[in-house]
């Protein structure tokens, strides 16, 4: 994309797939590092010969996979044995890992002998520029590339989610020079048991989108966000009883002359493969009456995917509630997928709870937001729910769907969405975005423990 | 396989027959000759914005647009979109406008965009002009009756519609190739609009009039939603019966004015729907074939030598008369002219082979002529153009 055109310089190229949402989702943020844009490999212009075939091979596998799930028997099957293929490994007892995988040597030879990316370096306008990919296979085919025509190039690889499988790592981790750019304390150290040396994992955060942040040393659109948000999560103010004086030394003083809209917003994200659309109804079913009295607006993200639109409104005209979209409902969709990110980040400032399966928006309660958790679709995701739960940012829900507004309003009365507002954001790294730009700038890197810093 | 083709032919027939008799039931004169199937007067009047893109000199452009500006409608305006401000539509449109000044016009260049349905490019921007709740576009060929709109409009607050599609009335034919488009609009297009709809609920929305729920086409995103995708119209209806919108008719006709259309412009404009239905949906395209019994029979005739020319009589006799009926029940206006019966026979035979050529340009091309343009199009109609790095279609996922 080119939507700020720039004379400054191009810092990194950004590489990225199409593969469900998250790894474009996670290059967005750097989008203008470079002039170009983000590349997106395996589609439009950017693929090699006869390569286009294969991506796009590829992703409908993971599109049918993502969905198997709500398909009997054969469905369910399939997805059982791809989650199979895809798991990772226990972190305990904590051991050597650095033995490659069969899913390593596939890739290999997928880059080896069927020539995955062997264009990738000729796609890039600068020659020495360094390269943020977001997708393993294309940091990996790329280094081995350079590798073989002797040529050096720093090249970045960004992690979206919260454990990682063996795949990430190419086969000789020791003689790899990929850097790794990690969101959390737990691929560090899984990184480091595949074997890769600790000088090229760096601890930056997931980049999450500045126009949801502010500038890095004043935080200033979170900030604001964040203390409106505490308050419609808290009418009760029991999550105040606790943290007043925290929330006001780290977002300033509340004025009490300041009125807060006390209507709750609900986004819902569907997902980039629709997986979970069928969702969408029964959270409609549970939240109608208070859509209808204009307690709760619901905001469903829809993705990209115009099946995924046309289902959702079906059920917004089968519950008889079109009249309310553009009041309490809102719907978030593009079909071009960086346009939809844009929207999806307008409209996250006005969102009070995140509901999601733990994808890489998981990290996104760094921008003090409590995620209501679905079911996760592969091992990666249980780890993100893991992680959520363990910094007691993401909550699952206590009930079913069909009743999510019960349910929502206990939660909210009793503090514990604004509690695990607070607790993404103190916990979770918000500066992704910054750390990652100086560190590829300047090679400054350091990590910090504080809230407001990390 | 004797068989097999005299069953076609029978079904073929069999539905022939079905088409007529319902264009019959449903021809344009029936709410006056019926007065129980004549609507009565919608209680409110939801404001109505006409969207009309326009290009270039149209048969017969003035009287048409100036039957938009005689409707018994009381709450309406009128959007028009020229491509630019040299267009020669431009100052019929704006003759027209200022006939009737108590009527609100708004009249906008809009450019033409290459890689977009440049119908949809246009609509995008009237939309943005318009104020209307509902949004009522026409093609700059269509001409309607003072009470078009208000029966319409009957139909959306009756039905609880947010799209209300008609059947097309092909009509004011002076050439031979004019007459055959008029009677396949007539008997093909708009037989096939009142017969699925009326027997399979089925609707098939022509472009040519469609009144649509401004709150419908919003939660879309707007029109720009169809942008990718020169089908539009196929792609509007689908979508809004999926989103769980209804859509409805109630048989209101519009006029489509073709005067003097020529064999060469006729088969582009044929071959054009033909690729686009062939891209929509294959299989019911390659049924179509049934549609077409003279050259089925034929067929049946080569491969079966002259047992089969007695059925290819009888079946080109049943088929013009079957048109001939049409042609009687629907277009008032042609049937008002001699010559156009002395060429009927003539009429319905040309058509049907051209009909055949027309049939095999998608197994050859997806290149369709759009406005002097040429455009490929793939699966459901899509523009395809290289997509540059920041496009991205997600069509294929």
């Amino acid at each position: 994309m080119k939507d700020f055109p720039s004379k400054k310089p191009d810092i990194a190229h950004i590489v990225s797939v199409h593969m469900g949402l998250g790894h474009l989702r996670a290059a967005y943020p750097l989008r203008n590092f470079s002039r170009e844009g983000i590349i997106i490999w395996g589609s439009g212009k950017f693929a090699g010969p006869g390569e286009k075939k294969y991506w796009r091979a590829v992703r409908k596998i993971y599109y049918f996979l993502s969905r198997s799930g709500s398909y009997p028997v054969i469905g369910r099957l399939s997805l059982k044995t791809i989650l199979a293929i895809q798991n990772i490994p226990s972190f305990y007892p904590r051991k050597d890992r650095r033995r490659s995988t069969s899913a390593v040597k596939f890739l290999k030879l997928l880059i080896e002998k069927a020539g995955l990316c062997r264009t990738l370096s000729g796609h890039l306008s600068s020659e020495n520029l360094p390269v943020i990919h977001t997708f393993y296979a294309t940091a990996i085919a790329q280094e081995m590339l350079l590798r073989r025509e002797n040529k050096q190039r720093n090249i970045y690889l960004l992690i979206c989610d919260a454990d990682i499988n063996r795949v990430w790592v190419p086969e000789k981790p020791q003689e790899s020079r990929i850097k790794y750019l990690v969101p959390c304390t737990r691929v560090k150290s899984r990184l480091l048991s595949y074997g890769v040396k600790e000088e090229q994992i760096f601890m930056t955060g997931f980049p999450l989108p500045v126009e949801n942040i502010g500038t890095e040393t004043g935080l200033e659109v979170l900030r604001l966000d964040l203390k409106a948000r505490l308050k419609r999560l808290d009418p009760k103010g029991k999550f105040f009883a606790y943290h007043r004086h925290s929330v006001s030394h780290l977002l300033g003083k509340n004025n009490p002359n300041e009125t807060v809209d006390d209507r709750l917003t609900v986004m819902f994200a569907i997902g980039g493969a629709g997986a979970q659309v069928n969702l969408v109804d029964k959270i409609i079913i549970g939240l109608q009456d208070f859509i209808r009295s204009g307690r709760i607006r619901l905001v469903l993200s829809c993705g990209v995917k115009r099946q995924v639109l046309e289902k959702v409104l079906k059920f917004i005209n089968t519950r008889g509630l079109l009249n309310q979209i553009g009041r309490n409902i809102e719907l978030v969709f593009h079909d071009e997928v960086f346009n939809y990110f844009e929207q999806f980040n307008c409209w996250l400032r006005q969102t009070d709870v995140l509901w999601t399966k733990p994808s890489e928006l998981s990290f996104y309660c760094a921008l003090g937001l409590p995620v209501l958790m679905s079911e996760p679709i592969g091992p990666q995701e249980e780890y993100n729910k893991r992680w959520l739960t363990e910094i007691h940012a993401g909550l699952e829900p206590p009930g079913l769907p069909e009743y999510c507004g019960e349910w929502l309003m206990d939660l909210r009365d009793n503090g514990r969405l604004a509690e695990a507002a607070w607790d993404g954001f103190l916990k979770a790294r918000k500066l992704g975005y910054y750390k990652i730009k100086r560190l590829i700038e300047t090679g400054e890197y350091n990590e910090d423990i504080s809230p407001l810093n990390q | 396989m004797k068989i097999v083709v005299l069953i076609l032919l029978s079904l073929s027939s069999l539905y022939l027959i079905i088409i007529t008799i319902l264009t019959i039931i449903f021809r344009p004169e029936r709410k006056s000759s019926r007065s129980g199937l004549k609507l009565s007067s919608p209680a409110v009047y939801p404001p109505v914005s006409i969207l009309k893109p326009v290009r270039g000199l149209d048969d017969e452009l003035e009287e048409n647009l100036e039957s938009f500006y005689r409707l018994d409608y009381p709450v309406y305006e009128m959007i028009f979109a020229l491509d630019d401000w040299n267009d020669p539509a431009g100052e019929i449109v704006r003759k027209v406008a200022d006939k009737y000044p108590h009527i609100r016009t708004v009249i906008l260049a809009t450019g033409h965009s290459s890689t977009q349905n440049p119908k949809i490019h246009k609509l995008s921007r009237m939309e943005s002009e318009s104020r209307g709740r509902l949004l009522w576009i026409t093609d700059s060929n269509i001409r309607v009756e003072p009470d078009t709109l208000t029966r319409l409009v009957a139909e959306y607050i009756s039905t609880g519609a947010s799209l209300v599609f008609s059947p097309i009335l092909g009509s004011s034919s002076q050439s031979f190739a004019s007459l055959m488009e008029n009677s396949s609009l007539n008997f093909f297009t708009s037989g096939n609009v009142i017969t699925l709809w009326k027997l399979f609920a089925q609707p098939v929305v022509v472009g040519k009039s469609m009144l649509i729920d401004r709150l419908a086409i919003r939660t879309f995103g707007g029109f720009q939603y169809f942008r990718e995708y020169l089908a539009e119209d196929y792609l509007i209806g689908k979508s809004f019966l999926k989103s769980g919108f209804k859509v409805s008719t109630n048989y209101t006709w519009v006029m489509n004015i073709s005067q003097k259309a020529t064999f060469h412009s006729l088969f582009k404009r044929l071959a054009r729907w033909a690729k686009l239905r062939y891209q929509i949906n294959r299989p019911v395209y390659l049924m179509e074939i049934i549609l077409n019994p003279i050259v089925l029979s034929l067929f049946g005739a080569a491969a079966f030598g002259p047992i089969f020319w007695q059925p290819v009589l009888l079946i080109t006799a049943l088929k013009i008369f079957l048109e001939y009926v049409n042609f009687l029940a629907v277009n008032v206006k042609d049937r008002q002219h001699l010559l156009n019966h002395l060429l009927f026979p003539a009429v319905v035979v040309a058509k049907d082979f051209m009909f055949l050529a027309v049939y095999l340009t998608p197994f050859l091309s997806s290149t369709v002529d759009w406005r002097g343009g040429k455009i490929k199009v793939g699966r459901n109609s899509i523009i395809c153009q290289t997509p540059a790095y920041e496009r991205f279609s997600f069509e294929e996922a």
